[in-house]
């Protein structure tokens, strides 16, 4: 597993899971708990991604170990007898390679719109 | 806490015990929020639990990987070639042994009728089995593995010397077999107990 006090280049961590990704993509703005951020993934995705508690704390605990994603404290919800929740926080090296990521999809994209495989249109 | 909670509790087990510690209580709020929410949806209960084992299915395993691994740092290290020969040899000599002893067994006690022949085929084939369990343990690299050495050992020098003692009937290799592996590994665990490899 990656190290983060070496300071290594963002690049070197992707590829990413595909649920890592989205996990970053949802502390992308701001602190969330887990069942927040499974919320705001199946909303981003219609419904397409659901991440179930296994996969999203598996992945939480890759991204923790490499130091892209801090736990920011435990506190209850704003409704009143909200159990108190372990919340979530993007470090930089975190929304870094979250960029990366996006970048390396991005070109990803741009290949297949130029091979006609998405709309005919280039990027 | 509501049935599917107490199930769904069951099935972390399916985890490795400090992924469990660090993340059990979360899973299991997450769980029941994911339930409350697919039962508001109107999705089947059956449509939910099989998201949820299959969730399990792919997530539980890779877990398991990990800690055996010691990639989440929970695991007993096996240092060096000589303690992973001495588990090799445990688990080689636990199954000569149990087959040496059912053998011993079924011809000295009950082909020529011999109730203490039985008696020491018998313990023999249980000391056998616990070799092959403490060597499994080793090689595995469990946190647990030093205290299931240690209990595994003991109690097949108990069988041996309680067969020796009650029902002298087994070989003089099964016996020595019996004392001289056992001891090794007592020996072998307590030295890397006092050497602090125990994660």
């Amino acid at each position: 597993m990656k190290q983060a006090n070496h300071d290594p280049a963002p690049e070197s961590y992707v590829p990413l899971p595909s649920a890592s990704f989205h996990i970053l993509v949802a502390l992308v703005d701001g602190e969330r708990h887990g069942y927040a951020i499974m919320q705001e993934v199946a909303e981003r995705t219609d419904g397409s991604v659901r991440l179930g508690p296994g996969t999203l704390y598996g992945s939480l605990k890759r991204l923790l170990a490499d130091g892209l994603v801090v736990e920011a404290g435990e506190r209850a919800g704003t409704d009143a007898g909200e159990e108190r929740r372990r919340y979530y926080r993007l470090t930089p090296l975190g929304l870094a390679v979250a960029r990366a990521e996006a970048r390396r999809l991005e070109s990803m994209v741009r290949t297949a719109r130029q091979k006609k495989l998405l709309g005919g249109r280039t990027a | 806490m509501s049935a599917a909670e107490r199930a769904y509790r069951l099935l972390l087990r399916c985890y490795p015990r400090r992924f469990r510690t660090e993340f059990g209580a979360e899973m299991a709020l997450l769980f029941r929020d994911q339930r409350l929410a697919a039962a508001t949806s109107g999705e089947s209960a059956a449509a939910f639990w099989r998201r949820i084992v299959w969730d399990l299915i792919r997530s539980a395993p890779r877990q398991r990987i990990d800690a055996l691994r010691g990639a989440d740092g929970s695991h007993f290290q096996p240092e060096g070639r000589v303690m992973k020969a001495l588990a090799i040899v445990s688990a080689l000599v636990g199954v000569f042994e149990a087959f040496n002893a059912s053998a011993e067994g079924w011809y000295g006690g009950i082909a020529a009728r011999d109730g203490y022949a039985l008696t020491a085929g018998a313990l023999g084939t249980l000391a056998g089995l616990l070799l092959v369990v403490a060597g499994a343990a080793l090689l595995r690299g469990a946190r647990s593995a030093p205290s299931i050495v240690h209990s595994a050992a003991a109690g097949c020098l108990a069988a041996i010397v309680l067969a020796a003692v009650f029902a002298p009937r087994l070989s003089v290799l099964a016996t020595l077999l019996g004392v001289v592996v056992p001891l090794l590994l007592l020996v072998f665990v307590r030295r890397d107990r006092a050497g602090a490899q125990l994660a």
